[in-house]
């Protein structure tokens, strides 16, 4: 089986410059100020099917992403294996210009998550390549640090990338979120399921779950579209 | 097809309703009943709106957790890694902390560097004196779910002597005002909960030793252990 010869991790800060930021937390004594919150700005992109509305929350919604559509703009982490260093890197930056897919699962160390959706693709990641795929990541609604604790536990290397969408950013700009909040195992508000093909930042496959089923999500079915 | 695992956990969460557990250790048993989850737990707040520790209907937000206060009741999970079938179970506050003295800490998030090598490792190295001094639980909460919550003990090594609490609603961190909003930082933590280490007595506060923020002064095992 061929190995990448750089590792993804690696090929991110080939982006551009600004990928792959790094941020000067200080550790290891982890220390925060709380303060309020600043209004987060979702940014979608120009597509026709965007509506937005103030639902009576007050939180604008956005209608679900959909083929056709430029993937909205939004910020992910990761710890860098590397230098251990915590960096970002925009939805931008990883699609612009390429093939990328990107998964999304409920929950870091949940049993289909762990033992299904993300073990199909680290096993595929090669054979997406080989048709021209540059960039496979996994997203979810957990914190960076968790991601990399659940990457760790699994044994993986860079062939999928493991970013955390921690504040919700991604996940709320595509509208898949999941509220989980009502069940007791603490999931809070998480994102569906899905797989998708991006163009250039642009939709052209998704595999969008209801909520956490694993049904057309998976790496295989990735596989078969891209022909 | 594969059961999603939502479908599997509601069936774990309704065959876990009104089961006891044994911890195999000397202090009393613990016995649980689940329960349905208040509601208390909101989609508004969490991203987009000035966080107030306020629950879905329109009272005032709870003030922050203070010496002589009842504990407010809240619904934590974990999943029982001593029993063969490691189910999901629930807690409340209220059994957790009627009729005995417990100590409960809580940490900003499971796998974060000062909670993984100082704060909890401390409460598990004095969780034997603690218990000497009358202390009949330890319990570490945090605003994960229960899966990483369990993640965390494993990779940790840590047996019964420190229970390891989802607060991952919020619930409790809401109820008791100590949420801490971290979701303008990148590392992606979301709201979660103040760094804190209380004894409770009865549901009462006796000792509060509640952190600004994430840091790490006075709410370590061995200030709990002075104070006692």
């Amino acid at each position: 089986m061929a190995t990448t010869t750089t590792t993804a991790a690696a090929s991110l800060t080939t982006l551009s410059p600004a990928a792959g930021k790094r941020f000067g937390l200080s550790y290891p004594s982890l220390s925060f100020s709380s303060h309020r919150l600043a209004t987060t700005t979702l940014r979608t992109g120009a597509s026709s099917r965007t509506a937005r509305r103030r639902a009576a929350t007050a939180s604008p919604v956005v209608a679900t992403i959909a083929v056709g559509d430029k993937l909205p703009d939004a910020t992910l982490s990761y710890f860098d294996p590397a230098d251990g260093e915590l960096k970002t890197v925009t939805v931008a930056e990883l699609t612009a210009g390429k093939k990328a897919i990107l998964f999304a699962v409920p929950g870091a160390f949940t049993p289909t998550c762990s033992q299904k959706h993300l073990p199909g693709f680290v096993e595929k990641a090669g054979e997406l390549k080989a048709k021209g795929v540059a960039t496979v990541a996994c997203v979810s609604v957990n914190d960076a640090f968790v991601m990399k604790a659940w990457k760790e536990s699994l044994g993986l290397g860079d062939d999928v990338l493991l970013l955390s969408d921690g504040n919700l950013e991604l996940t709320r700009a595509l509208g898949v979120e999941m509220d989980l909040s009502d069940k007791p195992v603490g999931l809070g508000v998480r994102s569906r399921r899905y797989a998708l093909l991006a163009e250039d930042g642009v939709v052209k496959v998704l595999n969008l779950e209801e909520g956490g089923a694993f049904t057309t999500s998976s790496a295989e079915e990735m596989l078969k579209v891209l022909g | 097809m594969a059961t999603s695992a939502l479908a599997a956990l509601s069936a774990t969460t309704a065959a876990a309703a009104g089961k006891h557990i044994l911890l195999s250790r000397p202090a009393a048993s613990l016995s649980f009943a689940s329960r349905r989850l208040a509601a208390g737990a909101s989609l508004r707040g969490f991203l987009g709106a000035p966080i107030r520790a306020v629950a879905s209907s329109a009272s005032a937000p709870p003030k922050t957790i203070a010496v002589g206060d009842r504990l407010p009741d809240a619904t934590l999970s974990y999943f029982d890694t001593s029993s063969p079938d490691g189910e999901l179970k629930t807690v409340t506050v209220r059994d957790l902390t009627a009729g005995k003295k417990v100590v409960l800490f809580a940490v900003p998030g499971a796998f974060t560097p000062t909670c993984t090598q100082k704060h909890l490792p401390g409460f598990v190295a004095k969780a034997g004196e603690l218990r000497a001094k009358g202390v009949d639980a330890v319990a570490c909460v945090s605003v994960n779910d229960a899966f990483v919550m369990r993640a965390w003990k494993e990779s940790l090594g840590v047996g019964d002597e420190v229970l390891l609490l989802s607060d991952g609603n919020r619930e409790l961190a809401r109820a008791m005002g100590v949420e801490l909003d971290l979701s303008d930082k990148p590392v992606g933590l979301g709201v979660r909960s103040r760094r804190y280490a209380l004894l409770a007595e009865d549901g009462v506060v006796k000792v509060l030793n509640l952190e600004e923020g994430g840091a790490f002064t006075n709410s370590s095992a061995e200030d709990m252990l002075k104070a006692l």
